[in-house]
């Protein structure tokens, strides 16, 4: 490819922009608050470009049009859950969460049920969906420079790793606002501006549809390079040319006569395919017809319970993303909340038109990823692929830089979140011991009262170096566990991390936020199934080999039969246990509801509008 | 753990000085003739804040009115998402129709299902803002 410089130029500079935008922030990011939540201080307008940022993925700039590209139109249902699920979030969670006034899940967690085994136990789930999310960011990464400059595939999660480490040890969440911010923008720049030239080139080749009974074709003659070993069934036969191995013969640029039946090509080998071939397909997995493609439930084995199932996975689980909840204590106040929300759902629906897009032209212009099995990469290989020249070239280093925006924001969120979370817990252990040391250690009267003076000063200063140390850890596993688990499609492990959230975390906030029976039990309890029976879910569809049929579709999308038991779990447990409903749930739902205009008399010490005082800087 | 950070920078010299309050048995206040202001002070935002009967029922009615209002919503959304895909099987025009080569039900989950999600976003917003609004307004009149 001749894009190399280009594509390398414009992944430095988008890593460049991003730790630049980092040190930026690194001034004000001094104090705790800063480090979790921006000091609370962020327009609504700002704060919903940096969701937006955060929230499109890999999964979303990839992985939904290489889903699309090969199980055609079932697969629009990703962008519509993606995009209705802030609708029930700005329903029912937005305002009363940044109400409660915690700044993480586990701090909701124990400020509605008083239970620091729940907040444990959030935190855990918390850390685990993180790092769920976070391996397609990493793993889309490395097949994103696989596919522009031929780089081994550790490559690409190594250099977000190390973004992310420098951009969320130095400033935390205020620089992050920034980058997100600005990485939505050339999110949508990046997929808008080629889209026009696609389209346009689309028409001049007189706007074709993929064919309604026949499987893809190639429509000119294509050389297919294979990265990583692949069995595939050919239907008719076909003459290609090949360099490398063929069969188990080794080939240098020979005409090979492929025959009707199965056929092997080793790593590294270039098959050039002539016009109007069939595209072989994976051994195993038959092609689907034009028909079957371009309609609505008929894409997989099992479409209806598929389709329900991604749709209550993403209504529900877009309200329990660590990363995404983050972002709503940033808001001022609730009403500011429900403002974001209702101007993320703008940039959403603005960004998800443009995906299916991508995912139909790849269908057409480059159906041997459908041989490869490397659908990801359709948008990457369209604007070379349609567009001639150098305008081709600066589309597709466009759109590289985009794809490496995405990867660099989500995982930058998420890190951040999962940092918070393992900083705040890692805090709250030593606490615990470091209170059981003093009770032994102190000396009495003045001296202590000033030697305590001067741990606190040194607690703050230990505790951003300690969030630092936690963000380091945050990034390093994932990074480690992208390289040793099976590569599967961007969008399928986003959804499984979705279904995840959404059977443990949003029971937890409906319950809590609606329901004044939930008590502590019901809560861990609730999580605890929900939680684990998705994780077990997502262990057996993740490691090995995916179980085909009935079986195989109730594993890979778990959210319909997980969010119904987490709910019924959660609110049966809490019905036997009713007599140990924490004895505050009235004073933290006034909290919750009550509009911040509302200066309530306070109870004991604890003021219903105490962390207004916060947002004076 | 972090929330007392913040509060050293706290200006409280920006706040109105607190109020003097004789503090003293109401049968007293009564005898030296304030027992009516005292009476006036307990509003329903005193029931609220201190979690009394009274301010329980005012409470839960905003709660079941923004609850309404979601699951109005929620439902509606869940009735079209969920509804769309029958429709579409269901349908031969919306099944196999193009419109300028495109299949029409690509052009309803690929671009019209956002319009309805935004509209049904801006029913959402007004409808909250105008319950707390409310609900301010019942508090700071009682």
């Amino acid at each position: 490819m001749n894009s190399n410089a280009q594509s390398i130029a414009a992944v430095a500079l988008v890593s460049v922009a991003t730790a630049l935008f980092s040190v930026y922030g690194l001034r004000p990011g001094r104090a705790t608050s800063d480090f979790y939540v921006a000091s609370r201080a962020v327009s609504p307008f700002r704060n919903a470009s940096a969701i937006g940022g955060e929230y499109l993925s890999a999964a979303s700039f990839l992985g939904i049009a290489g889903l699309v590209l090969a199980y055609g139109a079932e697969m629009l249902w990703f962008g519509v859950g993606y995009t209705a699920g802030y609708l029930v979030l700005l329903a029912f969670v937005a305002a009363p969460l940044r109400r409660s006034g915690a700044y993480t899940l586990p701090d909701f967690a124990e400020a509605r049920l008083e239970s620091l085994r729940v907040r444990r136990l959030t935190a855990l789930l918390v850390v685990f969906t993180g790092w769920l999310y976070l391996l397609p960011q990493l793993q889309g990464a490395g097949l994103t420079l696989r596919t522009v400059t031929d780089a081994p595939l550790w490559v690409g999660p190594v250099i977000v790793t190390t973004v992310v480490m420098i951009t969320v040890a130095s400033g935390g969440m205020r620089s992050v606002t920034f980058v997100q911010a600005f990485q939505y923008w050339l999110k949508l720049t990046a997929l808008a501006i080629p889209v026009i030239f696609l389209l346009l080139a689309w028409r001049a080749d007189g706007a074709p549809w993929p064919s309604a009974d026949a499987p893809p074709r190639f429509r000119e003659a294509t050389t297919v390079s294979v990265q990583q070993a692949v069995r595939v069934h050919v239907e008719e036969p076909v003459t290609v040319t090949v360099r490398g191995s063929a069969d188990g013969h080794q080939l240098e640029n020979a005409p090979v006569r492929l025959t009707v039946g199965a056929h092997q090509f080793g790593e590294g080998t270039r098959v050039r395919f002539p016009a109007g071939a069939d595209v072989p397909h994976p051994a195993g997995q038959e092609p689907l017809p034009g028909k079957d493609w371009s309609r609505p439930l008929s894409g997989t084995p099992y479409p209806v319970y598929g389709t329900y199932s991604l749709l209550l996975a993403t209504l529900l689980g877009t309200m329990g993303l660590p990363h995404v909840i983050v972002r709503f204590y940033t808001n001022p106040d609730g009403a500011a909340a429900r403002r974001t929300t209702w101007a993320v759902l703008w940039l959403l629906a603005a960004f998800y038109v443009l995906p299916p897009v991508y995912g139909a032209l790849g269908r057409l212009y480059t159906p041997e990823l459908l041989m490869t099995g490397r659908t990801d990469a359709a948008v990457l290989l369209l604007p070379t692929r349609l567009v001639d020249g150098a305008a081709g070239v600066l589309l597709g280093t466009l759109v590289t830089a985009g794809a490496f925006a995405a990867f660099l924001s989500t995982a930058c969120g998420l890190t951040v979140s999962v940092a918070g979370v393992l900083g705040q817990e890692l805090g709250h252990i030593r606490a615990g011991l470091r209170a059981r040391l003093a009770r032994h250690r102190m000396p009495v009267g003045r001296p202590r009262r000033r030697r305590m003076w001067r741990v606190a000063r040194l607690e703050g200063r230990a505790d951003v170096l300690r969030l630092r140390f936690a963000g380091v850890a945050a990034a390093c596993v994932p990074c480690v566990l992208s390289l040793a688990v099976v590569h599967r499609p961007a969008a399928d492990v986003v959804g499984l991390a979705f279904a995840v959230a959404a059977s443990s975390f949003s029971p937890l906030l409906l319950l809590g936020i609606w329901w004044r029976g939930l008590t502590p039990q019901g809560a861990v309890a609730g999580l605890l199934v929900g939680g684990g029976a998705t994780f077990g879910a997502v262990a057996f569809t993740m490691v090995g080999r995916p179980f085909g049929g009935w079986m195989g579709a109730v594993l890979s999308r778990p959210a319909a039969w997980s969010v119904p038991l987490a709910f019924v779990v959660m609110m049966g447990t809490s019905w036997l246990t009713r007599s140990s409903i924490p004895p505050t749930t009235a004073r933290t739902l006034v909290r919750l509801h009550a509009p911040e205009s509302l200066v309530l008399p306070r109870r004991g010490s604890a003021a219903v509008t105490a962390d207004d005082s916060r947002r004076i800087e | 753990m972090t929330g007392e950070v913040d509060r050293r920078g706290d200006p409280g010299a920006s706040k109105p000085p607190p109020r003097r309050v004789t503090v003293a048995h109401p049968r007293t206040l009564a005898s030296l003739g304030q027992g009516q202001p005292v009476a006036r002070q307990t509003s329903v935002s005193d029931d609220l804040g201190r979690q009394t009967p009274l301010g329980d029922v005012y409470l839960r009615s905003l709660m079941r009115s923004q609850l309404r209002l979601g699951l109005a919503v929620v439902g509606v959304l869940v009735l079209v998402l969920g509804g769309l895909p029958y429709l579409v099987f269901s349908t031969p025009a919306l099944r196999d129709g193009t419109l300028a080569g495109i299949p029409v039900a690509w052009l309803i989950l690929g671009v019209a299902v956002h319009p309805v999600i935004l509209i049904l976003a801006r029913v959402c917003l007004r409808h909250a803002r105008s319950n707390e609004s409310d609900f301010v307004d019942l508090i700071e009149r009682s």
